[in-house]
């Protein structure tokens, strides 16, 4: 436990009522959806519990809280809304405190002539389109995850995977500046928001570029964002529409949706490739079968029966157009329909198009994708950046890696193919394959298949997104040693007592002996 | 240093890579001690040209353990000084180090070593319909790596994702000696995709660092095609406000594909025909010397006064091509969309500016293959380039500011070269504009260099932002980020303990 | 029967800590300022343990003995309105339910003897006494008829049953204070109007059961619920017509877990008022020449049935009252931010007047804000709590803005 003198420090900087040791108050803080955090819960780890939960408003409390921290030896755990996969969020020392970011929710400023928003961590991917959206702006996308997550956390997570990627790219290509509270408690700005305060010019540098080393993967092992700015791109379609028909929202203005089915992945993948190197389309994704089971129905009773009688099929491609001008728009549709024509694939038949209006508007705005976590557990296994038109990796993996990893009762990747969302005109693609079963039945079992799936993938060539220090053992005699070296040298530099998120991002320090 | 100790490390250079591949003769080592920035001339002690990544791996480790600065070199034409010594050392050429190693068409990417020129990767591009983009400063035999290494941007940087990050990864020998992958290559077997990882994203420590952090050896670079069907077009504006809001209204609509503008004296220069002697250096970019450029012949300079008149004071390059699918029928929504822009935003759109005949066909080349603006360097003999980023609004009082400061040290407001390249769809902007120098005027020399730092300095007041830390630029903007700067120093220490990564650069 | 906490085990380790039972559903989210929050307990609290997500980690915690019963968990748990927005969005989405567990969990700590938390330990003591909220008399139940004349709104009572199937239940917010009879007596006015026949039970009308169920006395719950049930089948009651949007959710949502038979379809009067008037039956004439906002009343919408909104399993109640409104001549309809299913409560869901007043007020002040927002002259809605809730704010707040009822402006105009 926290001495009663170390909280009444944190409390003089928050106010008595924004910190807390309540048992209760902590308890919110024990899980995210990882299934290692579930196996660490249900082995009764008392670790997953953190010592103290504290809210601060303004980056001068944070860089306070950082200084009290550093002299008494506290873990900071910085937390956005906390959704995450791999237990980012969960502690695993004592002296943990959860600084959850909750009060730093205000968009500071839209500034429509450079097109570009300011805001504090806490502020979501529909809040910020809400605000945007009505003044002809957006933030480029959302992810899968639900667009009630929050824009600094998911970027800082996983790099922000979206669904309009082909056009905009990973969320870190919006990320335009940050203010960083360090370990130490200063306060870092980068690019020309580092220079002048706000000042949306420029985002790297000036000459090396720190901002690289917090925009993906820093896990809050690195510092506390508490402020970002980001950049906007035109939304060419008014405000946002609404849903008038429960499920069945419009496609929204000047936006062009499209569902086309294969029988053969290489066929779909093909005309993937071949409709990026076209330079069309927002948005290219060769989506999952699972997920379109899940999206299309309103229960998931339905979505499992309906998936095991095929009636949602494995390669299904969705397309998404925008256009400025109805000439953009019929141009891009004869050119994908001449793609279609010439390799193969077939428009979706209307009702099952119909079924998927839920996931166009989720690919812009996301509230129904969560839905593939509705079975239960859900784990990504793999996150491979690589070609849609790797054939021969990917076939290879599927027949080496998961097909022996079949397991009843889980909805998993043997029965479906990857989930391959396009990347910037299609020069990569992300492959996301996913794992479902029952949380407390499976996690032994899926934080297993996930292993085994991603150390395949690496294998594979097929390549691997974040490669942190739990997963650096597995991966050195691809990878070699020297990217850990170098992971622990940053963290050496911006956090030397481990002070942040330890044991996310890098075993800094060694673990501590359980009671 | 004691010519033993000297002797010895020369010794020791030869065997890493033979000795026809070392000097540290004084006519050689004078080669290299200036370029054509104000940086202060200094000698290394050592030229080296080593030929594979083991060889490099090997100096850095020698110069770790006897403390001898290392400072990479590409193609050495560089204006900013990063690969003048500042404190002697031993320079590595990596020019003998030129094998375009892997060419993707499918996925279109091509992998360099330091010494590929843009001239020689497009050549061998040119062949598969592909192309590298290059920076319409650069003159050919600039650096692929280097350049990209420097974020030089592109005429294409105006579209969000193509012009903007051309780098898929790199390998660097790191101050340790170390080989290090960044990207998703650093994984056996995988694809060219995303500088990303592993773990973290290293790469954009090594971006920009002027080869304090690490020598980069090799890089995968994206490439687009030719267009099949291309037009380009003019406009003419009076000042620059007017000019950014029309780039900001066509960029919002993500028309074309290139755009920027250039000022009256940038697009003279670009259009005056050079003097036939010079044809062949400036195609193979070697115009430009350490000491700057032969000025131009009376005739030229005559050429010039005509065409300048001719032009408007700027001059927006719109450019659509189609590279892909059905190319006559993008061009032709893109024009009409184009158009009507135009009309209802107000400005004009012309095949030419100033009655030149052809100009979408020399653009078209300046674009793809650009060799022209070498030029000014010849209008005096050298120039000094002010290159920042700017948001839109910003610019005019940046460039009067400019303008009203080289008045007031006596140069004509009228030769001062701009060049306007919007990025991310004219979210913010990157500019160039010169100073023409005549570097044998030793009066003029501390007038320009005075006019360059005075103006370096005004100009960051008014917005502008040095991304790219050359020169007293780098104490302008570390000076005012004290924390961002430490923390660099605090990295340089942690990968580079014994400080031998070019040091004095930047903040090091 | 009535879920119990150990039935939401698996909801609480399924959460998936996504936030969206944090914030006004992603799809419908039109401000990014001001009014996208969904959750009373949550804004006002700001710890994470107040949110759908927090409360699952506790109901998680609690069944696994990871934690267990202590004041703060009490008041972690009854501070809520139950106004079911992180249902709604967790529900629709996710099909788990965390504002039924919580209702659970309430259940479980009664029935381990403890005691709420606040002003909800004597509102249940009296509850108990009086077997209504109000500590009142069954005589209290019929004041509001006084001076009406009888017309077609007749007693309906075993010994003398009206010939209507249809049964106008009141519902206990009667009790409350003089300003609360004005619901019936519009209700019976406009009936009277349309000139349909209903009946009434008058003094023999008891409690649907709602207070016992949100404050966690499910036995007495199950009690009032059997009884009402029995009592109305007997009567031959076809159509149930509630005032009270507290009986509209129970009678719609919570009765079918008694496990009964139900004969009877249950409406409400602003549904049936709606009827009436698409029908023809009621003409509005008179121009109102007004300018208000419509408040969505949280147990009208997202608790109001069974299925989860969103889903086509039902649809909440919230076209009949803008339909009603808009046949006003003279009215203009300015809407907030966070209607229909995101509606924001206004603060006296779940008897919270009673149990932690001072965050009843705060709900209510926050609504107000966003009604102001909209440039209205007033907020109309129709529910007894609701309107009293609202009303107090919008007194704090200077009186400018007024509490308006949406059957007494339809009234108006007849």
């Amino acid at each position: 436990m926290i001495e009663s003198h170390v909280i009444q420090a944190l409390a003089e900087i928050v106010g008595p009522e924004f910190v807390s040791t309540d048992r209760e108050i902590r308890q919110a803080h024990t899980k995210d959806p990882a299934p290692n955090i579930t196996l660490r819960l249900l082995r009764k780890d008392p670790t997953v519990v953190p010592d103290a939960v504290i809210l601060p408003s303004t980056t001068e409390e944070v860089s306070a809280i950082m200084r009290v921290a550093n002299r008494f030896g506290l873990k900071i755990i910085p937390v956005g809304s906390g959704d995450n996969l791999t237990g980012l969020c969960i502690p695993s020392r004592s002296r943990s405190v959860i600084m959850d970011l909750r009060r730093m929710d205000k968009i500071l400023e839209i500034d429509e002539e450079n097109q570009t928003a300011r805001f504090q961590p806490f502020v979501s991917y529909a809040r910020l389109q809400a605000e945007t959206m009505k003044r002809g702006l957006w933030n480029g996308g959302t992810p899968a995850a639900p667009s009630s997550n929050t824009i600094c956390s998911n970027t800082m997570a996983y790099g922000g995977d979206w669904q309009t990627s082909n056009a905009y790219g990973l969320g870190t290509r919006s990320l335009l500046s940050m203010t960083i509270v360090l370990a130490s408690g200063e306060i870092l700005r980068t690019g020309s928001h580092g220079i002048n305060p706000g000042d949306p010019t420029y985002w790297y540098g000036p000459g090396p570029d720190l901002k690289t080393l917090w925009e993906m993967l820093s896990c809050g092992a690195l510092g506390v964002c508490t402020e970002l700015l980001w950049k906007l791109h035109t939304w060419s379609s008014g405000d946002w529409p609404i849903e008038e028909e429960y499920h069945h929202p419009p496609v929204p203005k000047n936006h062009r949706c499209y569902w086309f089915r294969f029988d053969d992945p290489d066929v779909a993948a093909k005309v993937c490739h071949e409709i990026c190197m076209s330079g069309i389309a927002i948005g290219v994704n060769l989506t999952m079968r699972s997920v379109n089971s899940f999206c299309g129905e309103p229960h998931q009773a339905l979505s499992n029966k309906l998936y095991d009688e095929g009636y949602y099929e494995p390669h299904w491609l969705y397309v998404m157009n925008e256009g400025f001008s109805k000439g953009q728009l019929d141009y891009e549709e004869k050119v994908l329909f001449d793609i279609i024509k010439e390799h193969g694939g077939e428009p979706l038949d209307e009702e099952r198009r119909r079924k998927m209006d839920n996931y166009n508007f989720d690919c812009f705005r996301s509230g129904d994708f969560v839905r593939w976590a509705r079975p239960g557990i859900y784990s990504i296994t793999g996150f491979g950046r690589g070609y849609v038109q790797d054939r021969e990796k990917v076939h290879r993996f599927q027949q080496s890696v998961v097909e022996p990893n079949l397991k009843e009762g889980i909805m998993s990747a043997n029965t479906t193919w990857p989930w391959y969302y396009a990347y910037e005109r299609g020069y990569y693609w992300l492959d996301e394959r996913d794992l479902y079963g029952d949380q407390l039945r499976d996690a032994a079992v899926i934080t297993k298949m996930a292993g085994d799936l991603g150390r395949g993938l690496v294998d594979a060539g097929i390549g691997w997104l974040a490669l942190f220090e739990p997963f650096v053992h597995w991966h050195s005699a691809r990878v070699g040693p020297n990217f850990g070296n170098y992971v622990r040298a940053v963290k050496r530099v911006f956090d030397p007592k481990d002070t942040m998120n330890p044991d996310k991002m890098v075993f800094f320090s060694p673990p501590e002996k359980k009671a | 240093m004691t010519t033993e100790a000297k002797t010895g490390i020369f010794e020791q250079l030869s065997a890493i890579v033979g000795a026809a591949n070392v000097s540290n003769d004084p006519a050689v080592l004078e080669k290299y001690a200036k370029d054509q920035s104000f940086t202060p001339a200094r000698k290394p002690h050592f030229v080296v040209k080593p030929a594979k990544a083991e060889e490099i791996q090997a100096i850095v480790k020698l110069a770790n353990q006897t403390l001898m600065p290392v400072v990479p070199f590409s193609s050495g034409t560089s204006f900013t000084g990063a690969a003048v010594p500042s404190v002697g050392g031993i320079l590595i050429d990596l020019s003998r180090m030129n094998k375009i190693l892997d060419v993707d068409t499918i996925h279109w990417h091509a992998t360099v070593e330091p010494g590929v020129t843009f001239a020689q990767l497009n050549a061998e591009l040119k062949k598969h319909n592909l192309r590298v983009q290059v920076p319409l400063v650069a003159p050919p035999s600039a650096s692929v790596l280097g350049t990209y290494l420097e974020r030089e941007p592109v005429p294409g940087s105006s579209d969000f994702v193509y012009g903007n990050e051309m780098i898929n990864d790199i390998i660097a020998v790191m101050p340790n000696g170390e080989s290090f992958t960044m990207g998703n290559i650093a994984i056996k077997g995988a694809s060219h995709t995303h500088p990303g990882g592993p773990g973290l994203d290293f790469y954009r420590l090594l971006v920009c660092a002027q080869g304090t952090m690490g020598i980069v050896y090799q890089m995968n670079v994206r490439l687009i095609p030719y267009p099949k069907v291309w037009k380009v077009f003019f406009s003419p504006f009076n000042r620059v406000s007017q000019l950014q809001a029309a780039i900001k209204k066509i960029q919002r609509k993500e028309l074309g594909y290139e755009c920027f503008a250039l000022n009256r004296f940038d697009l003279a220069v670009m259009l005056t025909d050079e003097d036939a002697a010079d044809g062949k250096a400036l195609k193979a970019g070697t115009y430009v010397g350490v000491n700057g450029a032969k000025p131009w012949s009376t005739a030229m300079r005559k050429r010039f006064e005509t065409v300048y008149a001719a032009l408007p004071p700027w001059t927006l390059v719109m450019s659509i091509p189609a590279w892909a699918r059905r190319p006559e029928e993008k061009v032709a929504w893109q024009e009409t969309d184009y158009r009507d822009l135009a009309a209802e935003g107000g400005w004009d759109v012309f095949n030419t500016v100033g009655s030149i005949p052809n100009l979408d066909k020399l653009l078209m080349e300046e674009m793809t293959s650009p060799w022209r603006l070498q030029k000014k360097f010849g209008f005096k003999g050298t120039s000094q380039q002010l290159m920042f980023h700017a948001l839109g609004e910003k610019i005019e009082g940046i460039e009067n500011t400019i303008k009203e400061l080289a008045v007031k040290h006596g140069y004509p407001a009228d030769h001062i070269g701009g060049y306007i390249q919007p990025i991310e769809r004219a979210r913010s902007f990157y500019c160039i504009f010169d100073l023409p120098c005549d570097p044998t005027n030793a009066d003029e020399v501390v007038r320009g260099k005075s006019l360059f730092n005075e103006a370096s300095a005004a100009i960051v007041d008014k917005g502008a932002f040095y991304d790219r830390p050359y020169g007293i630029w780098a104490e302008l903007m570390y000076h005012r980020n004290a924390v961002y700067t430490d923390y660099l120093k605090k990295l340089k220490r942690e990968f580079d303990p014994n400080l031998i990564m070019n040091p004095g650069k930047l903040c090091f | 029967m009535l879920k119990e906490l150990k039935d939401f085990r698996h909801d609480a380790w399924q959460c998936f800590r996504d936030s969206i039972c944090k914030q006004v559903f992603t799809w419908h989210n039109r401000d990014g300022v001001n009014f996208w929050q969904s959750c009373p307990s949550l804004a006002y609290k700001s710890f994470a343990a107040y949110s759908g997500q927090g409360r699952f980690d506790l109901a998680r915690g609690f069944i696994e003995g990871e934690i267990s019963w202590s004041p703060k968990l009490l008041e972690i748990l009854y501070l809520c309105q139950l106004d079911g927005h992180c249902e709604y969005n967790c529900g629709r989405v996710m099909e788990l339910r965390p504002a039924s567990t919580i209702q659970a969990f309430r259940a479980q700590a009664i029935k381990d003897g403890q005691t709420p938390p606040g002003g909800f330990k004597d509102f249940l003591a009296g509850l108990r006494e009086y077997n209504n909220p109000y500590r009142k008399l069954d005589a209290e139940r019929i004041k509001w008829m006084k001076d009406l004349p009888a017309g077609n709104v007749r007693r309906k009572t075993a010994e003398a049953p009206s010939k209507t199937k249809t049964l106008l239940y009141v519902g206990c917010g009667v009790m409350r204070d003089a300003s609360a009879q004005n619901l019936p007596r519009t209700a019976f006015k406009i009936l009277q109007k349309a000139g349909v026949d209903v009946g009434i039970l008058g003094d023999a009308e008891r409690c649907c059961g709602n207070p016992a169920l949100r404050v966690g006395d499910a036995d007495t719950f199950l009690a009032m619920a059997k009884e009402n049930i029995k009592k109305f089948n007997e009567l031959g009651v076809e159509k149930l017509v509630t005032l009270c949007p507290f009986c509209y959710s129970t009678f719609r949502r919570d009765y079918p877990d008694v496990g009964d038979r139900m004969n009877f379809q249950v409406i409400h009067i602003m549904d049936y008022v709606n009827q009436l008037l698409q029908e023809g039956n009621l003409k509005p004439k008179k121009a109102q020449n007004l300018n208000i906002t419509y408040h969505d009343p949280c147990h009208l919408g997202r608790i109001s049935g069974y299925g989860y909104a969103g889903c086509n399993d039902f649809q909440g109640l919230y076209d009949a009252p803008r339909a009603i409104i808009k046949a006003i001549p003279g009215i203009t309809l300015s809407e907030m931010w966070r209607t229909r299913d995101n509606t924001w409560c206004c603060g006296a869901g779940g008897w919270m007047r009673y149990g932690f007043p001072e965050f009843a007020d705060w709900t209510a002040d926050e609504r107000v804000k966003e009604a102001k927002a909209t440039g209205a002259q007033g907020i109309a809605t129709y529910c007894y709590h609701c309107e009293e809730n609202l009303g107090m704010a919008l007194e704090r707040d200077g009186g400018k803005m007024k509490m308006y009822n949406v059957l007494d402006l339809l009234l108006e105009t007849l």
